[in-house]
């Protein structure tokens, strides 16, 4: 939604070597000089084959660079005039072309070589995050077949994790590569399935978190924009004749002005985006049934819906059956634990409840910590006392 | 033209639907939405920076940690990962292009470090950016953190490594090390040193390694046998046994050792039942022992 500066610039950049192509004759220095340069722009935001400068590059990734460079300007060169318009064919094209560097010949040889460092150096990691992203991007993993995502994706972090684990037992005298990749994963699929709870069973306060931190992510993001720029731009291409202000403009205008609030009061300003994700989530909800969710919109808590426990440990501090709580930092006998206790349950810093006591920060957590570490036996097994 | 972009070593952890039941479980204690998120972001970072210890070899124990303990979060802000043996990292999410990032004042003390996990707007990928043995100055810079690469080395350095002579006076035995009758039982399998005497008792222990499905279930047995110290050297014999039903090592099975100055190695040829080498050092020199086979590879470090 939000047009970044430095996307539109880079935009431009790209654009003008796509026009040099497209205008400059067949077979011409200058449309190879062009066709360069838009490999050069398009390769600089790759995944892969991305060297320190200076370090000892093993040959196989240099190789590989080359031939990503060779295949994309190939690419381009055949299917430029196919060009829509989009950044994202761009990235396609790169994508493609990786997809072609990276045969099963090619992964073979990634994991030999990662084979040949020693874990966990930092060599052995780069090694073998070539080696991953290789796999994820060749087109050669196997899909998702009647597996859900959320199952496919759970898998394939078990796959990778069992990869780094066990490297060294690859053999490539006993087969492919890929092959024993592809086995493994599909054995891993078979056994995620049965592990993966209901996914539509969604906490709802979940989701207003996820919401809020997306919303928080963009205003944040915003900070970059230069305002005169983007108010220009936003000018320009909003209608003259219009009097009523477009809703996307209208939306971008709103969450220009929180940018701006973040900038001045980030607390006040997250307490808004809470908001903003409740309201969103409840719009959402009255416009598509929520199958899982029969509460009505009206007795959506505004508060997490279990606060029961901390209720029972507020109870169990204020009521101190077991007279445990009582003891206090040396410091100040006032500082009992039952004291800062209630006092955190209660929201306060650290730093407020040090100005209260007259103890340093440090000392003072440092001394509930030790005492919590003590008691928290003791509260637990209370607190199933009760409930029997 | 040389194409060098020189970017810092990143992990990236894609954030799956367990990782989000997790937060969700934990935060729903909290008492408002602001603490909750706190919780539930936490919770992810702490889940990103264990998968990557454990994709690297490095033992953690998740459960154990105060981040995972639901009458802990009602007072500490902070997100721990208990590493064995070590002590606790501070795992601290990170906003998308953030400069620096805040470190909670309960942990100030008792970490061995702090991992900066950056979570991006979606929450569906965590990036570890790297980590600070120490939390100053506060907010931290991102630039001025430790590539990530470096932190499975970094943490190594504190796991302390089994001193061989402690079994001398050690009765109890435990862990992965165990005397003979637990791994032989009765079966007489276990051959003497050809020539020893001796007049005050000699330590042994034995550890199975198990180098599972691929090799057939090939399982033997490394046998260290450790002297009492004469003056101040140590003669320690280290052997490898088949166990199962096999009556010879597997072809190829290589025993390494290296020493502070010093290297030598043995290999299982056809119909050998039993590879062994020995070797004299002094207290507190470091010893790697490496048990290979067709790529798996055991390594036991100690100190003598």
């Amino acid at each position: 939604m939000l047009i970044r500066v430095q996307e539109q610039k880079l935009m431009d950049e790209r654009l003008k070597y796509i026009s040099a192509v497209q205008q400059s004759p067949l077979g011409s220095l200058q449309r190879q000089q062009a066709l360069e340069n838009l490999t050069e722009v398009v390769l600089r935001s790759r995944s892969m084959f991305r060297f320190e400068g200076g370090g000892a590059i093993a040959p196989i990734y240099r190789e590989g660079l080359q031939a990503l460079r060779t295949e994309t300007l190939g690419l381009l060169d055949r299917e430029i005039n196919n060009y829509n318009g989009k950044p994202q064919w761009l990235t396609e094209v790169r994508s493609r072309a990786l997809s072609r560097v990276l045969t099963q010949d090619y992964l073979q040889q990634l994991a030999l070589v990662a084979q040949q460092y020693e874990p966990p150096t930092p060599q052995w990691q780069y090694a073998m995050q070539e080696l991953v992203n290789g796999i994820m991007r060749s087109r050669k993993l196997r899909g998702r077949g009647k597996f859900s995502q959320d199952v496919y994706q759970e898998a394939i972090n078990t796959m990778c994790l069992w990869l780094y684990r066990k490297i060294n037992t690859y053999d490539a005298t006993k087969g492919s590569f890929m092959t024993w990749i592809n086995t493994r994963l599909s054995y891993i699929l078979l056994e995620t399935r049965q592990e993966c709870h209901d996914p539509l069973v969604q906490q709802l306060n979940g989701k207003i978190i996820r919401t809020k931190y997306q919303l928080t992510a963009i205003v944040r993001e915003g900070l970059v924009i230069d305002l005169n720029f983007w108010l220009k731009s936003v000018l320009r291409l909003s209608n003259p004749g219009q009097n009523f202000p477009n809703p996307i403009l209208f939306l971008q205008i709103i969450v220009l002005i929180l940018v701006q609030m973040y900038q001045v009061n980030p607390q006040q300003t997250e307490i808004i985006l809470f908001e903003l994700a409740q309201q969103t989530l409840s719009l959402s909800s009255k416009l598509v049934s929520i199958e899982s969710e029969t509460r009505s919109i009206e007795t959506i808590a505004q508060s997490p819906s279990n606060p029961s426990l901390s209720e029972q440990i507020r109870h169990y501090l204020e009521s101190d059956p077991q007279g445990l709580c009582q003891v206090h930092c040396r410091a100040n006998p006032q500082a009992t634990f039952q004291a800062i206790a209630l006092k955190r349950l209660d929201g306060e810093s650290w730093q407020q409840i040090s100005d209260c006591f007259n103890i340093r920060v440090t000392a003072l957590s440092n001394c509930f910590q030790r005492t919590l570490q003590r008691l928290i036996p003791h509260i637990r097994s209370y607190i199933q006392g009760e409930l029997d | 033209m040389m194409f060098s972009n020189p970017d810092p070593f990143t992990f990236t952890v894609k954030l799956t639907t367990t990782a989000h039941q997790q937060a969700e479980r934990l935060c729903q204690v909290q008492q408002t939405l602001i603490q909750a998120e706190t919780i539930y972001l936490n919770t992810l970072a702490v889940y990103a920076v264990n998968y990557y210890l454990q994709c690297m070899g490095v033992e953690t124990h998740l459960a154990a940690s105060h981040s995972q303990d639901e009458i802990w979060q009602l007072f500490d802000e902070g997100a721990d990962l208990e590493i064995a043996n070590v002590g606790k990292l501070e795992c601290c999410p990170v906003l998308p292009g953030s400069l620096a990032f805040d470190i909670p004042v309960e942990t100030l003390s008792e970490r061995m470090g702090y991992v900066a996990v950056e979570l991006n707007g979606t929450l569906t990928e965590a990036k570890l950016l790297g980590f600070t043995p120490k939390a100053e100055p506060i907010p931290f810079p991102i630039a001025q953190l430790q590539p990530i690469a470096e932190l499975p080395l970094y943490l190594q350095q504190f796991c302390p490594k089994l001193r061989l002579t402690q079994w001398l006076g050690d009765e109890v035995v435990n862990g992965d090390w165990q005397g003979l009758e637990a791994v032989f039982g009765g079966s007489g399998r276990f051959l003497e040193p050809a020539v020893r005497s001796q007049d005050r008792p000699q330590a042994r222990r034995v550890k199975k390694l198990d180098f599972g499905l691929r090799l057939n279930g090939e399982t033997v047995a490394l046998v260290i046998t450790v002297d009492p110290e004469i003056e101040t050297n140590v003669n320690v014999l280290v052997q490898v046994i088949p166990l199962g039903d096999r009556e010879f090592l597997p072809m190829g099975l290589k025993l390494t050792i290296a020493l502070e100055s010093d290297r030598a190695e043995a290999i299982a040829r056809e119909a050998d039942n039993l590879i062994q080498l020995e070797f004299s050092e002094s207290l507190g020199s470091p010893v790697t022992l490496k048990v290979e086979l067709e790529g798996t590879v055991f390594t036991e470090e100690f100190v003598v």
